[in-house]
């Protein structure tokens, strides 16, 4: 048997052990249960919050089930719960939590954000998480302007450490409640309650101050246009001229936005 | 700090203790970094700016897969070669292992055969590494708990790869432990086996008793076993740079200083001897 063959059929047993489709596979079961323990706490470090709703039982027959149905296609631990939200759906016994799936993905959101934004590693992103030829690439195509600079073929970004966030559940309140301070070194800016059946929120991370802001309607659509698609272009004809101008330089102000042209 | 090579006994530089080691810069002679928890976005790297100008450092790494079929990560390693860049360790070493195949990760270090055509498939990858790092690696065999097709023993594997692609040995003398009674092969002979002169670094662990079954847990104190078996080895290979591995409900770091004690008093023995044959006494 060839190397790859043997591989392929060692990894074909191991995954079918973690699937849950074979249990017996003998000394299987320590390297199995090893994995399925890193994948846990991976998920635990990514989603405290949701833990301590459900309990860490609960949370862990959770992870169990959705770590069953996954194929690992990152080799980052990190990336593991992108998609847990999903899993909430196929857990009718959680029906008593209508909130968890907004709160998975709120929890979710922060954790990316944090990511960016601790410990200084706004350098980190830039310095290593671009491979060698993305640095090349975006060295070539993109530079950053300033606000008077921009013109029709300006791209315009949400910053790095800023996520929107829409549920018709005061998630964050929810999220507030588990905090302490001294626990996370959080500060919490400004957190107002939606008064709308559906709210809207403005999330913002600096260094390790957090602030967590009800937004209406309008701003969050033109957030959200400008995730969707980046280009000024786009925003003036979706919103009009004088309103765009207004709105980014609301953003500008708030440090929000930032613009690249393509050269 | 930046020093050529290193000896002695280190530690890890693990979270729990971070602050500890950086406030009260304890006598420790190097401290190895699991160099992976400092390629996700939220690492905190300046606290290991500041132990670098303090102490030397080793680099230690799960995520290189070097067993793996399909391409080297060049991402991974890129990563790992700006990390270098920045702290100048004296080592970077990683497994013996694989981890990935067809785009699907375990996220652990699965065994490799013992055969020679992973030997072969080995030495190209391990020298594509070291080619890009512009250094030589250090792999260490690592603890295995499922048979693997073999054409020779563990030991002679682990000799073969190393001196095909001039990569450096870690050995974990206590994974050959663990090894030893998963799958009943002789310690002794094993590290009998090992060409002393391949070994850059050792490993010492504790390991967890399963009864039908070791676990590489680091999580234990280092065991009488182990502490035997580093001590004879000490005797075929003089003394090697040595790493108190302890990742797992990890203790006071008083108690980590203390087994770090325990392996320098090994060493100075081991030279008092070397010296008592050198000048002929018993």
């Amino acid at each position: 048997m060839d190397l790859y063959q043997w591989q392929a059929e060692y990894a074909g047993e191991l995954a079918s052990f973690l699937s849950g489709r074979n249990r017996s596979v003998g000394r299987m079961k320590v390297i199995g249960g090893s994995i399925q323990a890193i994948h846990i706490h991976a998920l635990e470090m990514t989603y405290p919050v949701t833990r301590q709703l459900l309990g860490p039982t609960n949370f862990t027959q959770f992870c169990l089930g959705f770590l069953r149905n996954k194929r690992w296609d990152s080799s980052s631990l990190d990336d593991l719960g992108s998609d847990l939200y999903l899993w909430v759906e196929k857990c009718p016994q959680l029906n008593s939590f209508p909130y968890l799936k907004d709160f998975i993905c709120f929890e979710w959101l922060l954790q990316t954000l944090f990511e960016v934004s601790c410990f200084g590693s706004l350098i980190y992103k830039n310095d290593l998480e671009l491979s060698e030829s993305a640095h090349a690439e975006q060295g070539r195509n993109k530079c950053e302007v300033s606000l008077d600079e921009i013109d029709e073929q300006t791209t315009i970004t949400l910053t790095s450490n800023v996520g929107i966030f829409i549920s018709s559940y005061s998630v964050p309140d929810i999220w507030k409640a588990h905090q302490t301070e001294e626990d996370k070194g959080i500060s919490f800016g400004t957190l107002t309650a939606a008064s709308s059946e559906i709210s809207y929120w403005l999330i913002k991370l600096r260094g390790e101050n957090i602030s967590i802001e009800s937004i209406d309607y309008h701003h969050y659509s033109f957030l959200g246009a400008i995730q969707q698609t980046g280009s000024v272009e786009e925003l003036c004809r979706k919103f009009g001229l004088n309103e765009t101008i207004q709105l980014i330089n609301y953003l500008v102000i708030e440090q929000t936005v930032q613009f690249f042209r393509q050269s | 700090m930046n020093l050529s090579l290193i000896s002695g006994v280190g530690l890890g530089f693990r979270e729990e203790h971070e602050d500890e080691i950086l406030v009260s810069k304890p006598p420790v002679d190097w401290f190895e970094l699991l160099i992976d928890n400092y390629l996700s976005s939220n690492a905190n790297l300046q606290k290991v700016d500041q132990l670098a100008k303090n102490y030397p450092i080793c680099f230690h790494g799960v995520g290189l897969s070097i067993g793996s079929p399909g391409p080297i990560d060049r991402n991974y390693l890129s990563k790992i070669k700006l990390l270098i860049d920045r702290w100048q360790p004296i080592y970077y070493s990683d497994h013996l292992s694989w981890s990935a195949i067809a785009g699907q990760y375990f996220h652990e270090l699965l065994p490799m055969p013992h055969t020679t055509s992973a030997i072969s498939y080995l030495v190209e990858r391990i020298n594509l590494v070291q080619d890009y790092l512009g250094q030589q690696i250090l792999l260490e065999n690592p603890s295995t708990y499922d048979s693997v097709p073999s054409e020779m023993p563990e030991w002679q594997f682990i000799n073969e790869v190393c001196r095909k692609s001039g990569c450096g040995l870690l050995l974990d003398i206590n994974n050959v432990h663990v090894n030893a009674f998963n799958h009943q092969f002789d310690a002794t002979e094993y590290l009998h086996g090992i060409d002393t002169t391949l070994v850059k670094e050792i490993h010492l662990a504790g390991y967890e008793d399963y009864g039908d079954y070791y676990f590489d847990s680091h999580s234990r104190p280092i065991t009488e076993q182990v502490w035997n078996s580093y001590a004879e080895f000490l005797t075929q290979s003089g003394n090697l740079p040595t790493l108190i591995e302890w990742d797992n409900d990890l203790p006071q770091l008083e108690v980590l200083m203390a087994e770090a004690s325990k392996a320098q008093l090994f060493m100075q023995n081991n030279q008092g001897n070397n010296l008592k044959k050198t000048v002929g006494m018993n």
